[in-house]
């Protein structure tokens, strides 16, 4: 699975620097976190049927990290290579932001932040409703938790007793334009989401095991769980890695020689 | 439906024959006593109470639509509108789904609270938005009708409601499956367009006007969006002026639709509108008043028309 992690930095750096578009130090923080859902038998999903309606639902709130999910289901067949590369070009379904009415594969069409926990509520509701046994793992990052959306939804998924939902937090501690701690301090995190009602663990987002290990558990009855994975903005960069000012930035001609050494793209990816 | 002349019974009416019928259908409410205590019993456990939170109530709506479940969001017409309505944008009609919503309190229906409750610009931001139906029905009958209606379309709409009392224009014949502008009158000398229940009002003023000999004629448009221009267009072949009547910013209503409808259509007509004049609502008391107090009174409809068919174009 490391294997895989590093494949898709790769690959979803190469994307963006050659397109110039994207956030892609949004995806380097979290792609530990959706590898371990889509390659650590944790995601129920069915290649065969994409739509299947017990599958397990994977939201990707955090919207503007969608390169690092178009990677994941490149690699799984569900896109081909050529239309990774049209990622944000004239031609291509893959835009800088989820359209989950042209992308397969896809849940939800993301992009405005704090939409994601309310639409994935309401998904928990539905499979509930349905008496479907899937659950529904949304991924949102720090800075989106300073949108009110985001607490009303929470509110609203432990008093409906959601306990088909794992919300995870991306929590890189950097936004657009500075660290979330200097824009508006969301922090403590844990102690919030738990007054929420939610079971709260907390996790190096970049460790695979301990990811594993956390999304293993099963929620208790009636409890939402929020997973709070610390992280760094750009992991595996060193030039972007927990530096400010790269959340729209892709390396330019200059820095690319110094990122491809390291992430050794002189070869086929 | 039972007999009633209110437009809320009414609608408590549809929302428990649609519960009723169709086992996919469930409320996402906002802490309204009107819709969960009227259902009945059976169908009870299909009310989802999602507390005063507008924007999560559509987010969580936009996701409950999936593998045939189609939720029926109830809210404040004003705080649906204007707090949702990126969500109602970007959740609902950009991902194409399935969500009915009911906005309770159009235009200044909440006439005894004042302007933070009213829905006079809702009209402008929501019929700008692409894969929306909007209805904006008049008459406790043609709530029934349009709210079963549209049941059968997978389209995301929204019912503009109002709670008014006391008025019918249609019978059992109402049929509101074409989605097209209604005559409740012809005349020659000027077409009043209205849509609500200041169709109503529209009426009183037109068979006033007529006891004075101008021929007045109006037409009801129970859909907003989509809207029908062959009836505007039609209205301006027929009589030689147009008055459009919202009880709405005259930005972005009914009068502005209609004014896009002659223009797109290059058609000169002797046209006006009535409605807010960029201004929130003024005054309280009950409905009758803070229209009249607004401008927008049966007096001032008989005013405007009186003087629009006397111009010549």
């Amino acid at each position: 699975m490391e294997q895989k992690v590093f494949h898709f930095r790769q690959l979803l750096m190469d994307v963006c620097y050659k397109n110039q578009s994207g956030h892609p130090s949004s995806a380097l923080s979290c792609i530990e976190l959706m590898t371990a859902l889509y390659y650590g038998d944790i995601l129920r999903y069915d290649l065969d049927n994409l739509e299947r309606p017990d599958r397990d639902r994977f939201i990707l709130s955090k919207g503007h990290a969608c390169i690092g999910l178009y990677v994941i289901l490149e690699d799984l067949g569900i896109l081909d290579r050529d239309e990774l590369y049209r990622y944000c070009k004239r031609g291509g379904i893959l835009g800088g932001h989820i359209n989950r009415l042209l992308v397969p594969g896809t849940e939800f069409s993301a992009g405005s932040l704090g939409h994601g926990l309310s639409y994935s509520v309401g998904q928990a509701m539905n499979l509930k409703f349905m008496s479907m046994d899937a659950h529904v793992y949304t991924l949102l990052g720090d800075g989106e938790c300073e949108e009110g959306s985001v607490w009303e939804a929470a509110m609203t998924a432990s008093h409906h007793r959601l306990d088909n939902l794992t919300v995870i937090i991306d929590n890189n501690k950097l936004q657009a334009s500075d660290y979330t701690a200097n824009i508006t301090a969301i922090h403590p995190l844990k102690e919030k989401w738990r007054s929420f009602g939610f079971d709260v663990d907390e996790i190096d987002g970049h460790n695979l095991e301990e990811i594993l290990n956390v999304l293993g558990i099963q929620n208790r009855i009636n409890r939402p769980r929020a997973i709070i994975a610390n992280t760094q903005k750009g992991k595996g960069v060193s030039l972007m890695e927990g530096k400010n000012h790269w959340h729209s930035r892709r390396p330019n001609k200059d820095e690319w020689k110094e990122v491809s050494d390291e992430l050794r793209l002189g070869g086929v990816i | 439906m039972r007999k009633t002349d209110s437009m809320l019974e009414a609608c408590q009416d549809a929302l428990a024959d649609i519960l009723q019928s169709n086992p996919n259908a469930v409320i996402m409410g906002s802490d309204f006593v009107d819709v969960r205590d009227k259902l009945p019993t059976e169908v009870q456990d299909r009310y989802f109470e999602m507390g005063i939170a507008e924007q999560n109530l559509v987010g969580a709506a936009s996701g409950m639509s999936d593998n045939g479940v189609i939720p029926i969001v109830y809210a404040f017409c004003s705080f649906l509108s204007y707090r949702a309505y990126e969500f109602i944008r970007t959740d609902i009609c950009m991902q194409k789904k399935n969500v009915k919503l009911i906005g309770v309190g159009a235009g200044i229906d909440f006439c005894f609270a004042g302007p933070s409750h009213h829905a006079t610009e809702a009209l402008g931001a929501l019929r700008s938005l692409p894969r929306l139906d909007i209805i904006y029905p008049a008459t406790p009958i043609e709530v029934y009708r349009t709210m079963t209606q549209m049941m059968e379309s997978d389209m995301p709409t929204y019912v503009r409601l109002e709670r008014e009392k006391g008025r019918e224009l249609f019978d059992e014949n109402y049929e509101s499956n074409s989605k097209c502008g209604i005559w409740l009158k012809k005349g020659r000398d000027v077409t009043i367009i209205s849509s609500g229940s200041i169709s109503c009002d529209c009426m009183e003023a037109a068979n006033q006007l007529e006891e004075e000999g101008i021929e007045a004629g109006v037409l009801h448009m129970p859909y907003i969006s989509p809207f029908d221009v062959a009836s505007v267009i039609e209205a301006s072949a027929n009589s030689k002026a147009i008055l459009t009547v919202d009880e709405h910013n005259r930005v972005g209503g009914i009068g502005s639709a209609v004014a896009e409808v002659l223009a797109d259509n290059a058609i000169a007509s002797l046209f006006s509108r009535l409605g807010l004049d960029n201004t929130f609502a003024v005054g309280y008391g009950y409905r009758s008043d803070v229209r009249e107090l607004n401008g927008i009174g049966v007096k001032e409809i008989i005013e405007k028309a009186r003087h629009l068919a006397s111009m010549m174009l």
